[in-house]
């Protein structure tokens, strides 16, 4: 098993490594030269990376593109990064020591991440205008308002500082627009067609201060994984009246939403072997579901 | 005789950004063009939604959007530097020589350049004696026109 295991890891970590080497150039001259494509390369890296790790993506709703928008998403694990990104034309918000980060730091940057830097608060203005101006400019931006990965078992409060952003217009006037905040849930739902229990988590999941390395090994070590990313209905700071609403808000959408995927994913595995019509596991699944009292 | 020189930062050459962007190879429609001919001949430090206006105003098809992509390209080819005066929103000029410091009236909104070599003397002196060489810095003074300072409340 252990062999199976490392074998496993060792080609798909071959294969990333292979991927990021022949993409990151391309990536690289489309960011200086400051050319449209190097919005969406990172889109297709992030699909074929999901492809490499054996990660299966079920999208609910639609990314907001009506205007300025802001991403505020619940966080289990790095691999968060392929799995949103996969999705849509996407630059991440993450704290300055990544960019730090041998090789990694590279990547983000390439996907022009906006780095933080957490410590000094006197910086989060700063931080925010850049934010608004990356926004303003057509950029989705992603935020992950825990602060940190949870376990993966649930959502942790959101922080609202950043939210700040979603408080600054873009444009005066009959002109204006202002940003819309979309919550989204990131939800691991399945570990080769089983439930994912707590017990599987920590392979995946990384939260606390754990080491990167070690984790990447485990989770390329683990056969494939279902991720439901729900999309849900942006807001407005209007709609809520202060960032701290909006942040509880959106923490609460995220919370529901990965709840419902839990569930679904739980109740899947037990309707499917009644069914006269088996399902494939996957999209289909959502037919059979049945629907989950509103909160 | 007052040590400190007030700057009247009249840039005469509405080309000077956009010859600058092309010398830097960068790929200039003609968007781009009105935004750096505005950029070049602003004075006053104007924020991203006032280049918007005098922009729009010579081409109506720019959006907002645009400038804020077109004025953090110039920003990142180290044509333009970004400010932050406090008030909200990042403020832009055309990086200059001359070095120069700000005072932002905090009535008006107005900046204010100026220099003052007892300052960048002093700069020099604090660094050196913590054992450093000065590479760089900025400074933002904050206030009120004496004549009002009286009525204002005291700020930190």
């Amino acid at each position: 098993m252990g062999l199976v295991k490392n074998v496993r890891a060792g080609s798909k970590l071959f294969l990333f490594v292979m991927t990021a080497l022949m993409i990151t150039p391309v990536q690289w001259l489309g960011v200086k030269l400051n050319r449209p494509y190097a919005k969406n390369l990172p889109v297709r890296f992030h699909r074929i990376l999901c492809g490499i790790i054996g990660i299966e993506v079920t999208v609910r709703g639609t990314p907001f593109k009506d205007g300025p928008c802001l991403i505020a998403s619940n966080h289990n694990s790095y691999l968060d990064i392929p799995v949103l990104g996969s999705v849509t034309p996407i630059s991440f918000v993450a704290k300055k020591e990544v960019a730090a980060w041998p090789f990694f730091g590279t990547l983000a940057r390439l996907q022009e991440t906006v780095f933080v830097d957490r410590e000094r608060r006197t910086k989060a203005a700063a931080t925010a205008n850049e934010i608004h101006d990356r926004i303003a400019g057509g950029d989705t931006l992603v935020l992950f308002p825990e602060g940190t990965s949870s376990d993966g078992n649930r959502v942790l409060p959101f922080k609202s500082a950043l939210m700040a952003v979603a408080q600054m217009a873009v444009g005066a006037g009959e002109d204006a627009k202002p940003v819309h905040v979309q919550p989204v849930s990131i939800t691991y739902t399945k570990l080769c067609g089983m439930p994912m229990g707590r017990q599987f988590r920590p392979y995946f999941a990384w939260y606390g201060d754990m080491d990167l390395g070690p984790h990447l090994w485990e989770a390329f070590g683990l056969g494939p994984f279902e991720v439901v990313v729900e999309f849900h209905e942006p807001v407005t700071v209007d709609t809520h009246g202060n960032r701290k609403k909006l942040a509880a808000y959106c923490e609460a959408q995220a919370g529901m939403g990965m709840k419902r995927a839990l569930a679904g994913a739980a109740l899947t595995t037990e309707t499917e072997p009644e069914d006269e019509n088996p399902a494939p596991s996957g999209n289909s699944d959502e037919k059979s579901r049945p629907t989950i009292a509103a909160e | 005789m007052p040590e400190t020189e007030r700057i009247k930062s009249a840039d005469d050459d509405p080309q000077r950004i956009e010859d600058l962007c092309v010398k830097k190879g960068m790929r200039m429609t003609e968007q781009r063009r009105v935004i750096a001919r505005i950029l070049s001949m602003a004075s006053d430090h104007p924020d991203v939604e006032e280049v918007y206006r005098r922009s729009a105003a010579i081409d109506n098809k720019i959006s907002i959007a645009t400038v804020y992509r077109t004025v953090r390209l110039f920003e990142e080819a180290g044509i333009l530097e970004r400010h932050d005066f406090r008030d909200g929103r990042s403020r832009y000029e055309q990086v200059t020589e001359e070095h120069h410091d700000h005072l932002i009236n905090l009535q008006t909104g107005e900046v204010i350049e100026f220099h003052n070599d007892e300052i960048e003397r002093l700069q020099q002196i604090v660094a050196r004696e913590l054992g450093f060489n000065l590479v760089d810095h900025r400074l933002e003074l904050y206030g009120i026109p004496l004549a009002d300072s009286k009525k204002a409340p005291s700020t930190k």
